[in-house]
């Protein structure tokens, strides 16, 4: 930009002077090219995150020119960057302020320049788009106009035995009351006013937008009246005390909901007015929610193109909730689990019992039928296998009938071993010739340092918490010996990297159909390690969500052949009576088998906590993650 | 189950065991088998086996016979040897009987030549919550 066009419009000479001293130390300090050449990035330079000035400031000095792509907001920082969506906004922005309108709640003259691109910062609203958390479903316009009217009508609240004022929020209870102290509810005592009949609409209109599998009759309602400037601090509605799915009705204002991960990751998500947000799965107990105390929310402008700041109005939320009847609570987020905090051997204990009763006790029962289909080897493991040498040691943890035996390269001589937690798969290998014996990955029946490699298909995913898969690598870890090498696979949540399917989602019947090419293209005998209902093919369901709502299961059930929801679920094993066996051939009995899906590097990053081993590996393997290991020397 | 993966099994996992080894067996059927010589299978496993381990647990069950009570000097090119371990090592399979613990004397039994190496968590150390969350 020209400083002769500036300087005739006023600016003065001093601003320049400013400007290039700051160029110069944001340039260094930042590790960015700056200048006044016209971009769409404008950097202010005079103030920031230091010097008070809030994002806030930045959309409303800046929206007048155009659609704000982003704000980069950095910490400890006296500057601060911004996007428009295109050069012009910029230069006419830049035209229009610097040297000439003052930093905001200052008298200073505003010193701007451009950057060549934005830095990079954490801040989630600093780029779009974005995804709320998994398992977060925003309806919009859930209820009409009108519904919002009457709902908002019965309510009376400057009456003084109607509604709490909390801190910063007047709150009411309908079937429960929710008692603040211990965050739960007294079972045994119900209140007077039940769910205000003016809720009878959820359970239908739930139904008819698509989520009739919940069968949604809320037992306890809570009303939150907040003004602009209130809000609620972060939290996640007690584990043991309220069922899932959460449900929350947002009336006569939109509100920005922050949600927070276990790595202090936020996602703010944007409820509109007339809304209905289903918080289930891990956005119901593994992050917590909150609103800022603020008088305006940053949300994007329509269509997506930028940011702009909302005033908030009075804003009136009902909370839908379902009591919880068994206090347990198997969730793997035990750091927002008030049932897992309560006492970690007791957490041991439910991750024990989830182990036997849907991985252990299963397997035996189906055993027959998961070892008739499990024939074909996979090619990466298989070439592992021919990696060793005569006179190695090759363990295999969890071998089921022993498919990867005699895998080695030609005329070598391995000693395989084989160990299995099922004692009928167990036995299933030792037909077939291999030395094999009944154990458990947790505690390995072998001294230490034996063996040449180790082999560890689709057996940690079965582990009900960190802990346990960490123990399970540690065994590992344990009985190599140095420079000895294993290979783990475990399922991988994602079931499409990149947009390829995996093997698993395309023997999907309707995806089958969908992509035909890719599956003409598949062996029929191409089995996923891990996906073992390859013969007992589940209908493919349309939910919108897996999450199968059933009272007798401690985890959500997964939808077979379609994308995991959820990090810990059940996965149904459907068994077709057997001829002769069962009276009626066409008897089906399902199994549900726990497993914890895998996110990316999670598998990584829990063999990094293990001493003495080295990742050499990590790869998505077909729906799976693998990482091939070493022991150090 | 060979004596060979006999030689490689340890009940260290038990809580209060330290070293959980060798464990003391107990045969009460035994099979022979034919297994394919294979030298440098052999002359490769000996340095990776706790020979006397491997002798003791041939001699408890009476399979001794032919097997020097310690490694041969230059035992890579003692065939009458390699051919002697091999036997002990692959071709004597235990069908059933039971594993000893030498230290608690918990005991695991041997059914259809599978040992079962089972344990209850109440058996086990807890496993480590110390890194938290």
């Amino acid at each position: 930009m020209d400083a002769n066009d500036s300087r005739a419009r006023g600016v003065p000479r001093k601003v320049f002077s400013k400007q290039r001293k700051a160029v110069q130390y944001i340039s260094a300090d930042s590790k960015l090219a700056l200048g006044a050449e016209p971009t769409k990035y404008i950097v202010i330079c005079n103030s920031g995150l230091a010097l008070g000035l809030t994002q806030e400031d930045v959309i409303t000095l800046f929206a007048p020119y155009g659609a704000i792509e982003a704000v980069a907001m950095l910490p400890d920082k006296t500057y601060c960057f911004m996007a428009f969506n295109d050069e012009s906004n910029a230069r006419t922005a830049y035209e229009s302020l610097h040297g000439i309108a003052t930093v905001p709640h200052t008298k200073h003259l505003l010193v701007l320049a451009f950057a060549a691109e934005l830095p990079k910062v954490t801040d989630p609203w600093a780029t779009l788009p974005r995804e709320g958390p998994p398992g977060l479903i925003v309806l919009e316009e859930f209820i009409t106009v009108e519904e919002e009217d009457n709902l908002v009508k019965f309510l009376v609240w400057d009456s003084p035995d109607q509604g709490t004022q909390l801190k910063q929020r007047q709150v009411q209870h309908f079937g429960y009351e929710f008692r603040y102290g211990t965050n739960d509810v007294d079972e045994k005592c119900p209140l007077k006013q039940g769910i205000p009949e003016q809720c009878d609409f959820l359970h239908s209109r739930l139904n008819k937008r698509g989520f009739s599998q919940w069968n949604f009759f809320p037992e306890q309602l809570t009303v939150n009246r907040y003004l602009p400037g209130h809000g609620i601090p972060p939290h996640v509605d007690t584990h043991s005390v309220f069922d899932d799915p959460i449900l929350i009705l947002s009336l006569h204002s939109d509100i920005v909901m922050d949600f927070r991960d276990i790595s202090g990751r936020k996602i703010p998500v944007f409820l509109p007015r007339r809304s209905l947000a289903l918080m289930s799965g891990e956005s119901r107990y593994g992050w917590t929610h909150g609103i800022a105390s603020r008088m305006h929310d940053v949300v994007c402008t329509d269509g997506d193109k930028g940011l702009t700041l909302l005033p908030r109005g009075e804003r009136i939320s009902f909370t839908f909730r379902n009591l919880r009847r068994k206090k347990e609570c198997f969730c793997s987020y035990p750091w927002l689990c008030d049932n897992q905090k309560q006492n970690t051997f007791r957490q041991q204990l439910t991750a024990i019992e989830v182990e036997k009763q849907f991985v252990r006790k299963v397997y035996e029962e189906i055993s027959d039928h998961f070892s008739e289909t499990r024939h074909t080897p996979w090619p990466n493991i298989v070439e592992f296998c021919k990696t060793f040498k005569t006179g190695q040691i090759l363990i295999d943890i969890g071998c089921g009938n022993g498919k990867y035996f005699g895998k080695h390269a030609e005329n070598v001589s391995l000693l395989e071993i084989g160990i299995d937690a099922s004692a009928h798969l167990a036995e299933e290998c030792s037909k077939r010739g291999f030395e094999v014996l009944n154990g458990d990955c947790l505690n390995l029946p072998f001294r230490s340092g034996i063996a040449d490699g180790v082999l560890c298909i689709a057996v940690i995913h079965h582990l009900a918490t960190h802990e346990r898969r960490r123990r399970a690598i540690q065994e590992i870890a344990r009985v190599l010996c140095k420079g000895g090498r294993a290979l783990i696979y475990v399922w991988a949540r994602n079931q499409q990297v990149h947009q390829e399917m995996s093997t698993y989602l395309k023997q999907n019947r309707k995806n089958r159909h969908a992509h035909g090419k890719a599956s003409t293209a598949l062996p029929s005998q191409n089995e996923n390690e891990c996906h073992e209902g390859a013969l007992a093919l589940p209908e493919y369901s349309d939910k919108t969500d897996s999450y199968d709502h059933r009272g007798d299961l401690p985890l959500p059930v997964h939808v077979n052949r379609t994308d995991f929801k959820h990090s810990d679920v059940l996965v149904p094993w459907k068994l077709k009576g057997r001829n002769k066996q069962a009276n009626n051939d066409n008897q089906q009995q399902t199994y549900f088998r726990y497993y914890h899906v895998f996110e990316a590097d999670e598998l990584k990053r829990v063999c990094i906590e293990v001493p003495q081993i080295q990742v050499l590996e990590t790869k998505y393997d077909q729906g799976n993650w693998s990482v091939l290991l070493r022991k150090l020397p | 189950m060979k004596l060979l993966t006999h030689n490689v099994l340890s009940s260290k996992c038990l809580k209060g065991v330290s070293v959980g080894y060798p464990l003391r067996l107990n045969a009460t059927d035994i099979k022979v088998v034919d297994v394919d010589y294979n030298s440098e299978f052999v002359q490769r496993m000996i340095p990776k086996i706790n020979y006397s381990a491997l002798y003791d647990a041939a001699q408890s069950i009476g399979h001794h016979n032919g097997l020097p009570d310690t490694v041969a000097e230059d035992y890579e090119h003692n065939e009458e040897f390699l051919k002697a371990v091999h036997h002990v090592l692959l071709e004597v399979d235990i069908v059933s009987g039971d594993l000893e613990c030498p230290e608690s004397g918990r005991k695991f039994p041997i059914t259809r030549g599978i040992p079962n190496m089972l344990v209850n968590e109440n058996e086990v150390n807890e496993i480590n919550d110390s890194n938290g969350y």
